[in-house]
């Protein structure tokens, strides 16, 4: 400790000395003086006694400094004046390097910013998402009843506040119109307790925030808060507009604020520019049948409330829990529902994801894979420095043989390297946080919440960790090789060329086994498109047509029924061949689900089953084979359903699902639904994984479907449906389309751009690796190819013989690769639809790509080889 | 590290010293270096070249403790105390001393005779 400090503050005790040396003189000084001396001698003598005063300071002072410290300062100061002496070598370096680390950091930086920064909120670690789990700690079910919100904030003493939202019909924040004077846009809104804005620690800029009596269950206010960027963007800032009336969804809302300035939301997602009271949500979407709002908000058993709280001083998230979960079970068990616990988690994204792990299994790995591919890329960046590490320590022999023989010790001279290799990480390090700067740049260009893309500690910790291990991976084994060779002394300078060259066919078989790896699960990627559209889906998806009925926006839900309605009656009344309907096409990711249990099961027992609304018709027209049973009465009110065979597989697992009953809804108001049919597996939400169905009877729906693939069916379709409702707009096209449309949504056609860019810069790193490392070949062996082409060899000849040095790191690259390949392409499988991850035309097209890579690397420095002058390199020696 | 004592004091003799007068009493480095003198009969001069690196040394490892205080010439100088740990090595420093110098002088003896 006295140690550190002693560095900071090296001048002030260099002083200390000094004044204390000048005390020390002075006393001399006067007793030769009282001893009877000259005062002016007696200063000559003194002085002339004590000898060097400043050789003394220094002494003095190197007992507080450990010798390594100052070696490492000298070290590190020969290792900066040595790369700048060579800067096209450093340059290159810290380049290849920092494309390795920026990348990896890049992502952390993203990632970072969606899963583990908290909330933008005042104080986030004070602030606790509640959710509700089952009785049993089963998986979070999240939202929150209203009345049992209510409860909570009433009853509760863990908290200062505990405020609700809610995002209206969807999950997703709905964009509602909205308009002012002539400006007319569209706002992302959500609706909030009176004390959300207080909870979250967030202010307004201009007007006030909500009061408690507009948070009003039985006559909702029409108030709005409005984000900075509305205020700015659309309305013109101009504080004027305060108690005006902006209309939302053609209803006026009275602006009473402007929420600060960056605030759109604490969620990370989707930015909000509106937030308007909680009950007034009932005010914008009681249009739709069978979901008044108001209802709903009173209703105990329909959760839609999110919920967050902000914990009092001293209150811990295990302390608040408890507390909550005793006051919902008695809330509950008053209204003799089923107790539930409460869960509390901080705001960052990753704790709700590792509780709900299941859940999010998908992008979490796909996250994963991305990391670890750009970790690939980082690595092979690191065995290409390290190359040129080594190559550059070939070319210092003479100099490192002289320092060892010179008594240098070989650790000695291998931290020298070290350092070297650690300032070029370094270098690369801070050229990688930069570019990871850059992130929130980029998000702002449409994206959210740039801020929580800034590099943070953890973006610097990070960056620092994978400089190290760059530092590391590049230096060692180069800094170790260089030297041992000079301790083999240079008689033996053959073996330990050899050496140095096993060493390089190893780093450069890496690069092309890395490099081999990702090309693959790119190439791999990009195959499953043309492979899906040769997939049996289990029904005769080739022989239907699909049609698609869009009414015009702003229809209600009772208007499209009865449309339906009127369309079936009249398709089934012209001559056409069979028409199924349902709600959605066959092959969809988008699907509803619907919580099932069997006859006579707690309601706890629920699972969450596809559900696909369809007629009676669908399976004989889709050509779905029954296994058992029939299909469905063309009667809404039979409460029928067909199911699937992995439905009955899960629900009767030994014996027949015919004649069974499955229920729904809660134990008071049980929803029966006799299973009459049990059909195929067929590809429903997937072409690969067959999850359980349930079909469910509808009568008439948007979604037509006809085996029959001529235009003249369409032209009847259309013209009778136009008839019913003329802005009505239909659209045919072949079922089939559905495959590729699994195949080719904006999901996995990003996945596909990302695994492409990643895996051609491993390509180019890996190419402009094995280039370096042929070229410095070529210059290593420039006299023997003078000696043999003075001796009468053909340029052929010697462009051959360099080509043939990359045979055996080509030969090793592509094995192991192949073999890494393998394994990493397991990974990839659940994104393969079913195509095989051992795909033969990838593999051996990758590699006809990896051996084209190679050759060109090794092509050009073989040219250069031949045009070497015999002469000239004869006499250079 | 290397001793920069070049003296022809064995290694460790200087700081026995020191500790040993300041054991006694706190002192700044020229009274400490005189009372060196003094107690030796003039027979041991500490040389200022090993007197600072040894007291640098030695508060390093504990031994001392330094402050700033006046001296009886009312200059501003800084005194050296023992420290706890300072008495210990002292203590252990002098016993081991003890032995050698019995080896020593028995070596001697045994070679006379």
């Amino acid at each position: 400790m006295s140690r550190l400090r002693w560095l900071f503050r090296r001048r002030h005790t260099k002083d200390e000395l000094a004044r204390e040396i000048d005390a020390h003189i002075a006393e001399r000084v006067d007793d030769l003086i009282e001893g009877g001396v000259s005062p002016e001698n007696a200063r000559t003598i003194a002085m002339r006694e004590f000898g060097n005063s400043t050789l003394q300071i220094e002494k003095s002072r190197e007992v507080w400094i450990a010798p390594w410290l100052t070696s490492i300062w000298q070290d590190l100061r020969y290792a900066v004046r040595s790369l700048a002496r060579q800067p096209g070598f450093t340059v290159t370096a810290v380049g290849i390097l920092a494309v390795g680390i920026g990348l990896v950091t890049t992502l952390f930086t993203v990632i970072n910013g969606v899963f583990l920064r908290p909330w933008n909120a005042r104080h986030a670690s004070s602030l606790a998402i509640v959710v509700q789990r089952s009785a049993t700690g089963g998986v979070p079910s999240g939202l929150l009843t209203s009345p049992e919100y209510r409860y909570l904030r009433e009853h509760s003493r863990s908290f200062t506040h505990l405020a609700s939202w809610t995002r209206g019909e969807s999950l997703i924040p709905g964009e509602e119109p909205v308009e002012y004077g002539s400006t007319a846009t569209h706002a992302r809104s959500t609706f909030v307790s009176a004390n959300y804005f207080d909870t979250l620690g967030i202010g307004v800029q201009v007007g006030r925030t909500f009061r408690e009596e507009e948070e009003n269950y039985g006559t909702p206010h029409a108030v709005a808060i409005i984000s900075d960027r509305l205020w700015r963007d659309y309305f013109g800032a101009s504080e004027a507009m305060l108690g005006d009336a902006i209309r939302v969804r053609e209803l006026p809302f009275t602006v009473i604020g402007v929420a600060a300035r960056d605030f759109r939301g604490p969620d990370i997602g989707v930015p909000i520019d509106l937030w308007m009271p909680l009950p007034s949500v009932a005010l914008l979407h009681s249009a739709t049948p069978g979901n008044d709002w108001l209802q709903q908000l009173a209703d105990p058993t329909s959760k839609q409330s999110s919920v967050i709280g902000r914990l009092r001083p001293g209150i811990t998230r295990a302390g608040a829990a408890a507390e909550l979960t005793v006051l919902s079970q008695q809330f509950r068990t008053s209204l003799s529902l089923e107790p539930y616990g409460i869960s509390l988690y901080d705001t960052r994204l990753i704790s709700a994801l590792s509780a709900n792990a299941g859940h999010y299994r998908g992008p979490l790995a796909a996250v994963g894979l991305i990391f670890g591919a750009l970790l690939l890329v980082m690595l092979l960046a690191c065995a290409n420095t390290g190359n040129l590490v080594l190559a550059r320590g070939l070319s210092r022999q003479r100099e490192i043989a002289t320092r060892l023989s010179l008594g240098a010790s070989r650790a000695r001279v291998v931290r020298q390297l070290l350092t070297e290799s650690l300032v070029i990480a370094v270098a690369a390090g801070a050229v990688a946080v930069w570019v990871a700067s850059l992130v929130p740049w980029v998000f702002s260009q449409g994206f959210d919440k740039p801020e929580r893309f800034s590099p943070d500690a953890a973006v610097f910790g990070f960056a620092s960790i994978m400089a190290m291990i760059a530092c590391v991976i590049s230096g060692v084994t180069p800094a170790l090789w260089t030297t041992k060779m000079n301790l083999a002394t240079r008689a033996n300078e053959r073996a330990g060329r050899a050496g140095a060259g096993r060493l390089r066919t190893v780093l450069l078989a890496t690069q092309l086994a890395l490099s081999m790896v990702l090309l693959i699960g790119a190439g791999l990627l990009t195959r499953t498109i043309n492979h899906v559209a040769t997939l049996d889906p289990g029904f005769a998806i080739h022989e239907v047509q699909a049609i698609g009925i869009r009414l015009p926006g702003g229809t209600s839900a009772e208007e499209r029924a009865a449309f339906a309605r009127t369309l079936r009656a009249a398709v089934d009344a012209d001559d056409l061949p069979a028409i199924a309907f349902s709600e959605f096409t066959a092959i969809t990711t988008g699907h509803r689900r619907s919580m099932l249990r069997r006859d006579g099961e707690d309601p706890e027992m629920d699972r969450f089953i596809v559900a696909r609304p369809v007629s009676a018709n669908y399976f004989s027209v889709l050509g779905i084979p029954f296994v058992e049973g029939r299909s469905l009465a063309d009667d809404e009110r039979a409460r029928e359903v067909v199911i699937n065979q992995a439905a009955a597989r899960l629900f009767w697992p030994n014996g027949t699902a015919v004649g069974r009953r499955l229920v729904g809804g809660e134990e008071d108001y049980p929803d029966f639904h006799e299973v009459v049919g049990v059909v195929q597996d067929v590809a429903v939400t997937s072409l690969t994984d067959m999850q359980p169905v349930v079909y469910q009877p509808i009568q008439s729906g948007e979604m037509l479907f006809v085996r029959d693939l001529s235009p003249t069916v369409v032209d009847r379709v259309t013209s009778i449906a136009s008839a019913i409702e003329p802005r009505v707009r239909v659209a045919s096209r072949p079922l089939s389309d559905d495959l590729t449309a699994i195949a080719s949504s904006p999901e996995f056609m990003f996945a596909r751009r990302v695994a492409w860019t990643i895996a051609l810069l491993a390509l180019a790193l890996a190419t402009v690796g094995a280039f370096g490392v042929f070229a410095y070949m070529v210059e290593e062996r420039r006299r023997e190819i003078g000696v043999r082409m003075a001796l009468g060899a053909q340029a052929r000849q010697v462009v051959w013989a360099v080509i043939g040095g990359a045979r055996l790191p080509l030969a090793f690259g592509l094995g192991i690769g192949l073999v890494l390949s393998l394994g990493a392409a397991q990974m990839l499988r659940s994104f393969l639809f079913g195509l095989s991850p051992f795909d033969p035309i990838t593999y051996l097209g990758i590699a006809a790509i990896l051996v084209a890579a190679a050759l060109l690397a090794t092509w050009l420095p073989a040219r250069r080889a031949t045009r070497i002058d015999p002469a000239i390199t004869l006499r250079g020696d | 590290m290397p001793q920069p004592d070049r003296s022809d004091l064995f290694p460790g003799a200087l700081e026995m010293m020191i500790l040993q007068t300041l054991r006694r009493a706190p002192l700044h480095g020229y009274a400490l270096a005189q009372a060196i003198k003094q107690a030796s009969d003039e027979l041991v001069h500490v040389e200022e070249g090993s007197l600072y690196p040894a007291l640098q040394r030695m508060l390093k490892s504990g031994w001392l403790a330094a402050e700033w205080g006046v001296s009886a010439r009312n200059r501003q100088v800084r005194i050296y105390k023992i420290t706890a740990a300072g008495r210990k090595q002292l203590d252990r420093k002098v016993s081991a001393f003890d032995r050698l110098l019995s080896g020593i002088t028995k070596v001697m003896r045994a070679s006379e005779s």
